[in-house]
Order: structure tokens, then sequence, then C-alpha cells
């Protein structure tokens, strides 16, 4: 509690738990930011797969 | 080995851990810190990190090759904190949380995995974990835990997970909980639809006053809700997940907003709150078939969003009723738009039947 002491003073000698609060809002944006990044990468993908197997799908019924 | 042993192993190992990690923050931040708002922040920086890092660890985990133990790894993290002083409460927590969040990924990555369809496999792992935090509440705050107790029994776990739970052995496309959600929607209609009552659920329970908060009256909603959660996934394996989650959600509204009063009913409200959890986490498998660790690390990090809420004390107490019966009647709307009524066990029996017939 002392090093958070340390760190945390300079900003908010008066209540440390407000500056707490604020990191812990900003920890969350930023998981929950982090986290549709992955998401959104993961349905790209798995949508250009899709594209993909589809378009092999019609060239290989063009072929039949 | 079998599944039987690992679901056993996880689902006790899943008690500990929340217990200890929960004995740790109650016991050394009411030792320690000055004010109820450090303690208050403290408990939030731990909620956050621990559940904010699942996603990560669970992208983590799906892209691994060589699938290690994550569950005894957590458990070695959080018998790491178990052994720092009081003093380095603020130290502990980062050991206990990061111990935590593996645990957890690893565990309900596993055990969705290998559920094959049924919820009641995936909810008698997620059932512990608030009975578990609840008792370790009540034991800090009683003091009647040795110091050496916890990393023991948790080093106990961390080997017990080693060789009980299948690790390698992942299946590369999880197909089983496809059928309980409805299929027009896309795949990340149904993760977003997933998230919703999680989240809600999370929110009301965050908001609703918490009077049973001193001594041992704290494990008895504790309780109920590790049961309603266990319900919630033998129902829907029974039922189907359509209508358990629409009649766990109608009674949680009808007893945490008109009976309130009464606190024995208030408590099995929350009981009925707490089920429809285990047939989102494993719906959320359905959006994400291959990536089993992702979809439970969003799923918790959901659960995160709506408790962040409750620390603040925004809304007054005299809307709250009115805000939580709101909020359960979305729930139950996305529920019943989301979900089928596929039921795993007559669907099973029913294949099993037909064999027989056949066999004859």
């Amino acid at each position: 509690m002392k090093l958070l002491d340390v760190i945390v003073s300079p900003f908010l000698p008066e209540d440390s738990a407000l500056v707490i609060f604020v990191i812990g809002m900003v920890l969350t944006a930023l998981v929950c930011g982090g986290t549709a990044f992955l998401l959104i990468q993961h349905f790209i993908k798995e949508r250009k797969r899709a594209e993909k197997r589809q378009e092999k799908r019609v060239s290989s019924e063009n072929e039949e | 080995m079998p599944r039987k042993e690992a679901v056993i192993t996880e689902t006790i190992a899943h008690l500990v851990i929340d217990l200890a990690c929960f004995f740790l923050l109650a016991g050394n931040f009411t030792k320690t810190a000055q004010t109820t708002l450090l303690v208050g922040a403290g408990f939030m920086i731990f909620l956050i990190l621990s559940y904010g890092l699942r996603p990560f660890l669970g992208v983590l985990l799906d892209e691994m090759p060589l699938q290690l133990h994550p569950q005894a790894v957590g458990c070695l993290l959080v018998a790491l904190a178990c052994l720092l002083p009081p003093a380095a409460a603020w130290i502990a927590l980062f050991p206990a949380a990061v111990g935590s969040a593996l645990f957890h990924v690893g565990a309900l990555g596993e055990s969705v995995s290998f559920a094959r369809g049924f919820f009641s496999r995936n909810a008698a792992v997620i059932s512990t974990g608030i009975f578990g935090g609840a008792l370790g509440i009540f034991l800090a705050r009683q003091g009647s835990l040795s110091g050496w107790m916890l990393p023991l029994l948790l080093l106990a776990l961390a080997l017990a997970c080693f060789f009980f739970t299948e690790a390698r052995k992942y299946p590369k496309k999880i197909r089983s909980f496809r059928n309980s959600v409805v299929r027009i929607f896309p795949d990340w209609a149904v993760l977003g639809l997933t998230l919703i009552p999680l989240f809600l659920i999370s929110l009301v329970g965050s908001l609703l006053p918490a009077d049973w908060t001193e001594g041992p009256k704290i494990l008895i909603p504790a309780a109920l809700c590790m049961v309603g959660r266990m319900a919630g996934g033998v129902g829907a394996d029974r039922f189907g997940p359509k209508k358990t989650a629409a009649v766990a959600f109608g009674i949680a509204l009808l007893l945490l907003t008109v009976f309130t009063h009464v606190p024995w009913l208030y408590c099995i409200g929350l009981g009925a709150l707490c089920a429809p959890a285990s047939i989102c986490f494993g719906t959320a498998t359905a959006a994400l078939p291959e990536r089993p660790h992702l979809a439970m690390g969003t799923a918790s990090l959901a659960i995160l969003l709506g408790t962040i809420p409750g620390f603040f004390r925004i809304v007054p107490t005299t809307s709250i009723r009115f805000l939580c019966a709101g909020l359960l009647t979305v729930a139950l709307a996305v529920s019943l738009c989301l979900y089928t009524d596929h039921c795993r066990f007559f669907h099973l029996r029913k294949r099993l039947s037909q064999r027989k017939g056949e066999t004859r």
C-alpha cells in the first residue's frame, strides 16, 4: 500500500482510492477495446474462410 | 483420464481458488487498508484484472499448439499469493488475479469443450465459484483459517488438476451447443445475444441491495446461487435452454422485484437469477466453436462489465426495483429470441431407444 501511496500521492494526496477507481475504469475500457478487436479480427477471418469455401464450391460445380 | 474425475477436480478447485482469492482480499485489505473506499478499490482492481485478462489468456490458450495445464498453473499462482504477508496486499493481488484468470479460462474452456452439449457438466464447474467467494469472505472475517492451510490445499489441487484434466486432446470444433441456439443468427449475433443476459444478470446482482452480508448469513444467498446455476444446467438438459431460461428469469423477476421484503423468497430469486448463466456459458461456445477459451473469456468480461456499476452505487435505492424489473424483462426477451427447445437429455434417450430397436 505504501508503494501505491507513493505512486498516487502526487496526483491526489487526499484520497488515493479515487485515483484507483479512475485507473480501474481506464483498465476496463482498455480490456473491452482489446477484446472487441480480438473478436472482430476472428469474425473477419471466419468470413474470409467462408467466402473461400464458397468460391471453391462454385468453381467445382462449374467444372462438373 | 475419465471426464468424471476432471469435472470433480475442477469443481472443487474452482471453489477453493475463489475461496482463497476472496479470503486473501477480505483478510489482507481489511487489515491494511485505511478506508473502506480503499478496500472497495482493491476488490475492484482484482476483479478487473482477474476478469479482464481472461479473453487475452483465452486467445493464448486457443492459439497454443500444445495445451499447457492452465488450471494447475493458476492454482500455483494463487498459492504463491497466499504465502505473501498481509502487508503486501497490493502485491499479492497480482499473482492472485493472474492465477485466478488462468484457472477460470482453462477450467471453463475445458469443461465446455468436453461437455458434449450437456449444460449440466459445464454448470457443475461454473456453479461453485460464487459460494467459494462468499465462504472466503466469511472465513476472513472469522479469521479461522491457518496460514499454511490454503497454500497446501492449492498445491494438492494443482497436482490433481495436472493429473486429471485433459490437456492436448481438445476437439477442433465444438458444435455440440449449436442446436441450443436459433440457427438464423450469424455467429457474431449469437455471441452478442448470449452476452446480453450474462451482463444483465451480473448488473442486476450488483445493483440489488446486499443486506445479507453479516456473519454466516452471507453463505445463504451464495449457496442458493450455486444451486441455481447447477439447476440451470440440469434444467437446460432436461427441458431445453429456452424453457429453463424463461422460467428462471420469470421467477427472478417476480421474487426480486415484488417479494423483496421476504428474505427467503428474495434468496430463492437470487438463485433463479443465476440459473441462466450456465446456459449462457454453453451457448457462447456455439458462437466461437473453434475458440472455447476466448468464448469463456468474453463471457467473463460481460460479467465484469455488469459488476462495475455496483461499485459506484449510481442508481438511487428507490428506483432499483423498477430498473431491475426492466433489465430482467430485457434478459427474458433476449433469451426467448435466442434459445431453442432442443433437449439434449431426451435427444440422447431417443437415439438410444432407436439403437435398441435396431438391434432387436
